[in-house]
């Protein structure tokens, strides 16, 4: 019997901290991801032109957008890659519950969309500045100032924390059983044939539930809305690991 | 600078090979962390290096502003309709300054005719006024409707037609002309919110150009007349 006592504050702050430290190749691998998404990026995410008379026009697009899609794809993966057994046998350096190893793996989950948000956001202007100078362009501004970096930034991260949390979710149903890797993807691939193959004419039910978030226009809703959600998978997915028996 | 365009992308290839080979290789050794620490460090500060620097690589706007443009599908309104319609009925002094491109004179013209040859084919549309005196001048007023991509007015990169005056030929030509822009736009997240869209609604102007012309009275005018659009 141990005569020390620990609160579930401090359980959880020792816990995120040493995750931060154990899970530091992630952050790597987001570097390694987002560089990727920079070298498909270089050629531009759009083109158009026109020629008429003795002018001709050709104009090149760049932004952020691939890169903010790998990241997304980067914060999917992470989530659901610290719910496999070798990441959760981290917990058990310290005197923990499932509880507080959740806690801490949403702090650490938030903090990773924290800096993925950043360097998405950021690593739009390296683009920017490669493609001045090393293709044959004239580059020209359309974005705004230091307000859209702000922005980007917020929704960046409600966007990342919002798809950790359902990768954290999906990752939580397959410690409980490995079915879970055939039924999520059959699920989703069964419900855009499903709706393709049926009569009434409706989108895929994904697809309206993606819009429900990328077509609100207002911020203070969307995030709302990105906030529910996500407690809502993260609560979701605490509540099924507390069911796990110890060190399965 | 197209060399390094080239090559650039296969820096990039080869930087994320070792990278990915450092990652997987030394693993999970103690270098490892200082390796990420450092990687994450000098990325990060790159980012912010380039976040900074960023509007020193970017064109300087100068005479590149911003405009609103009208809906396209308004033809009476549009600036090609509206320049046509005043240059054709002689309305010159009605015509926005800011379509003029140029403006030049030949004086002393004695001869008792003249021929224009304006380019047919990529040309401009050519106009031609008599005036009421004979000043012996021959006036010259280059219009365009300006280059407009995406709301940025390029207008002042557009060089004017040459209109050459040898003995009794005047001869009109465009100058051939190549733009290659790069427009940097917001990423996606904040388009959602701003309203912008990147891929849909392109507004251009594509830089139409007109010549106009004032011969003085009793100038006999010879050649092609059919490509001139005569004032009454």
């Amino acid at each position: 019997m141990s005569l020390t006592t620990t609160s579930l504050v401090e359980t959880v702050k020792n816990q995120y901290f040493y995750k931060l430290k154990a899970n530091i190749d992630s952050f790597s691998s987001l570097v390694g991801i987002q560089s990727l998404a920079m070298l498909f990026s270089l050629g531009g995410v759009g083109s158009s032109g026109f020629s008429g008379g003795d002018i001709s026009v050709n104009i090149k697009y760049y932004s952020s957008d691939m890169i903010f899609v790998f990241t997304m794809i980067w914060a999917f993966i992470t989530a659901i890659t610290i719910t496999t057994k070798p990441y959760r046998n981290y917990d058990f350096t310290f005197v923990t519950n499932r509880l507080s190893s959740s806690l801490a793996n949403v702090l650490f989950l938030g903090s990773a969309g924290l800096l993925g948000a950043i360097t998405s956001v950021l690593s739009g202007n390296l683009l920017q500045i490669i493609s001045a100078l090393f293709m044959d362009e004239q580059l020209y501004h359309l974005s705004g100032g230091s307000s859209h970096y702000i922005l980007g930034i917020l929704t960046t991260f409600f966007y990342l924390f919002l798809i950790s949390s359902i990768g954290y979710f999906i990752g939580t149903l397959v410690q409980i059983s490995k079915v879970f890797v055939v039924i999520i993807p059959v699920l989703f691939i069964g419900t855009l044939f499903f709706q393709a193959f049926s009569l009434k004419e409706k989108e895929p039910f994904f697809w309206n539930m993606i819009q429900f978030y990328t077509t609100e226009t207002t911020v203070s809703l969307f995030i709302l809305k990105a906030v529910l959600t996500t407690v809502a998978f993260f609560t979701l997915a605490t509540s099924v690991l507390n069911r796990l028996e110890v060190k399965r | 600078m197209m060399l390094l365009g080239a090559v650039l992308p296969i820096v990039f290839v080869i930087l994320f090979g070792l990278f990915f080979f450092i990652t997987v290789k030394i693993g999970k050794k103690y270098l490892t962390i200082k390796i990420t620490h450092w990687l994450l460090l000098v990325y990060v500060g790159v980012l912010v290096l380039a976040s900074v620097t960023v509007p020193l690589f970017a064109q300087e706007h100068g005479n590149i502003k911003s405009v609103q443009e009208k809906d396209d599908h308004d033809e009476m309104n549009d600036p090609y309709s509206q320049l046509y319609s005043k240059l054709s009925n002689g309305e010159v002094a009605e015509i926005d300054s800011s379509y003029l491109q140029e403006e030049r004179n030949f004086e002393h013209y004695s001869n008792k005719s003249i021929s224009i040859v304006p380019n047919t084919i990529n040309g401009p549309q050519v106009f031609v006024e008599r005036k009421e005196k004979a000043d012996a001048t021959i006036e010259v007023a280059i219009y365009s409707t300006g280059l407009v991509v995406d709301e940025l007015d390029f207008s002042s990169l557009l060089k004017p037609s040459e209109v050459e005056l040898t003995d009794n030929i005047l001869t009109i030509n465009s100058i051939y002309q190549e733009f290659n822009f790069a427009i940097a736009g917001n990423g996606y997240p904040v388009r959602q919110f701003t309203g912008e869209t990147m891929f849909e609604h392109h507004s251009f102007r594509s830089g139409d150009s007109f010549v106009y012309l004032r011969i003085p009275s009793g100038i006999e005018i010879e050649g092609n007349i059919d490509a001139l659009q005569l004032i009454n």
